[in-house]
């Protein structure tokens, strides 16, 4: 097993531990070992930052879904985030869901800061044109319409075209890095795209706030 | 009889008219004196805002609103100055802008959201962060600052700014680039094309990546360079003599991507796109 099979799996064995190739290719590589570390670092400092908002059901719904998209986590009824805690719904509700979110959207681009930094071997293959997506039909999930529905008139269509923009900028790079799971510069657009993302909802909720 | 009455009447509609519309645009001027490190929060709907030295410890700001259905509070604690536009009921579009003028001390710490500018900031040192969803971004003359932009729908047009850590967020305006330089460039885009021209002088690091934007780079034999360009399903042409380098992180594909130097290759620079073209090209 070399880096880019192990890394293609890591979401996986940071739950479940990995099989008896991939604890020995862990063993045996300090890139992917110091990896897998700061991913659990990260991971157990995320938990600290729970009490700290109070989101609705709906949003830790949302992140699952988003999480289970992004292939971070498995689909499961036992997820690895707390219970949903009741809120009285409400803008501030909605809107520290939000702030949430965007958190978890500049984790995700730590993530792959870290996955773009350390994972992909030091020579890359070009990627082949036949492979090479066009861009992908614009859309918008459940979570950025929430945002959309917090904005007001005036704002929404610059966001709601920006954030269809954003998305398929992220399904291109998703499409590309599946297809070649080792390569950097898929990853780079990836990171890219969810910077992008993260910036919109960040003024998007100093919109709303 | 009847007339003259009528006449009257309308004599002082036009008094009132004037007078109303006379309020609306009279400007209002605000008065601070700041020590070093100070900082500057400007908030404003809409409207055009311009920053530039003072030439003293002074902040003077000075605001044109457009209507009476407008009003500008600002405040100072301590070293920290705010000035907000707030909307008084539902103005139309004209009637909600605010035009403002803001001379600072050269190296204050500037914020500025705006939904609509334009926003120009002038031969500032410092730390800028300017954000907003429509508003046009002019930023010159501006040296040993820290500029962050983040803009979703405005061009941004940055010119004559060195020793600068430069990064742009930018979704589908255009940035444009002209003797820009410093330890760290970097712009990302999502629609937005991006041009830049100059020597990409300071040995910094210059990363300029795109969705569907095309990246123009333009600059004179005389760059010293070390420049990969690379797409995923966009083209890659270029004109400037490079030469090859030995070793490169990845597989060059003819139209796709090129890596190689420019004299001692001292500034890093590296194009990206998704499916945008990347075009290299000499002054």
């Amino acid at each position: 097993m070399n880096c880019a099979e192990f890394q293609k799996v890591l979401p996986f064995i940071i739950e479940t531990g990995g099989n008896a190739e991939e604890e020995a290719h862990l063993k045996s590589c300090p890139v992917c070992g110091d990896l897998v570390a700061d991913l659990k670092y990260i991971a157990e400092q995320a938990k600290l930052l729970v009490p700290m908002v109070d989101p609705s059901p709906k949003v830790w719904s949302g992140i699952q879904n988003s999480l289970e998209r992004e292939g971070l986590v498995r689909p499961s009824g036992t997820g690895r985030f707390p219970a949903p805690v009741a809120v009285t719904p409400g803008r501030w509700g909605v809107t520290s869901g939000l702030v949430a979110l965007a958190a978890l959207l500049l984790l995700a681009f730590g993530l792959l800061t870290i996955y773009g930094r350390r994972g992909a071997p030091a020579n890359q293959a070009a990627l082949q044109p036949a492979s090479a997506p066009a861009t992908s039909a614009a859309a918008i999930d459940s979570d950025d319409a929430e945002l959309l529905q917090e904005l007001s008139q005036t704002d929404r269509p610059a966001y709601e075209d920006s954030l269809k923009n954003v998305n398929s900028y992220i399904a291109d790079a998703q499409r590309t890095l599946s297809e070649h799971p080792e390569s950097e510069e898929a990853r780079e657009h990836l990171m890219h795209a969810y910077d992008q993302k993260a910036m919109l909802y960040r003024m998007a909720v100093a919109r709303v706030q | 009889m009847r007339t003259s009455i009528r006449l009257k009447h309308l004599g002082w509609a036009a008094a009132l008219a004037a007078s109303a519309a006379f309020a609306a645009d009279a400007p209002k001027e605000f008065r601070y004196t700041v020590g070093p490190g100070a900082t500057l929060n400007v908030v404003n709907e809409s409207g055009s805002i311009t920053v530039r030295p003072s030439g003293s410890r002074q902040v003077i700001i000075t605001t044109t609103p457009h209507s009476d259905k407008v009003q500008v509070e600002s405040s100072q604690t301590g070293n920290r100055i705010e000035a907000q536009t707030h909307l008084v009921g539902k103005p139309t579009g004209e009637e909600s802008q605010v035009d403002y003028v803001i001379q600072v001390p050269a190296d204050i710490m500037l914020s500025v959201r705006a939904d609509a500018g334009p926003v120009r900031v002038e031969k500032l040192r410092s730390d800028m962060t300017l954000d907003g969803s429509m508003a046009a971004f002019i930023i010159e003359d501006c040296s040993n600052s820290h500029i962050h932009v983040h803009a979703i729908k405005g061009p941004v047009t940055i010119s004559h700014v060195n020793n600068a850590h430069v990064e742009i967020t930018s979704l589908s305006g255009d940035v444009q680039m002209d003797s820009v330089s410093g330890p760290k460039v970097s712009v990302n885009t999502n629609r937005g094309n991006i041009h830049y021209v100059g020597d990409f002088s300071g040995s910094g690091d210059y990363f300029f990546t795109s969705h569907s934007g095309d990246i123009d780079v333009s600059l004179p034999v005389t760059a010293s360079v070390d420049l990969t360009a690379r797409s995923v399903s966009g083209s890659v042409e270029q004109d400037f003599p490079l030469q090859q380098k030995p070793h490169v992180g990845f597989q060059a594909t003819p139209g796709r991507s090129f890596a190689g130097t420019s004299h001692s290759g001292a500034a890093s620079v590296q194009l990206r796109s998704f499916s945008g073209k990347i075009r290299v090209k000499k002054q």
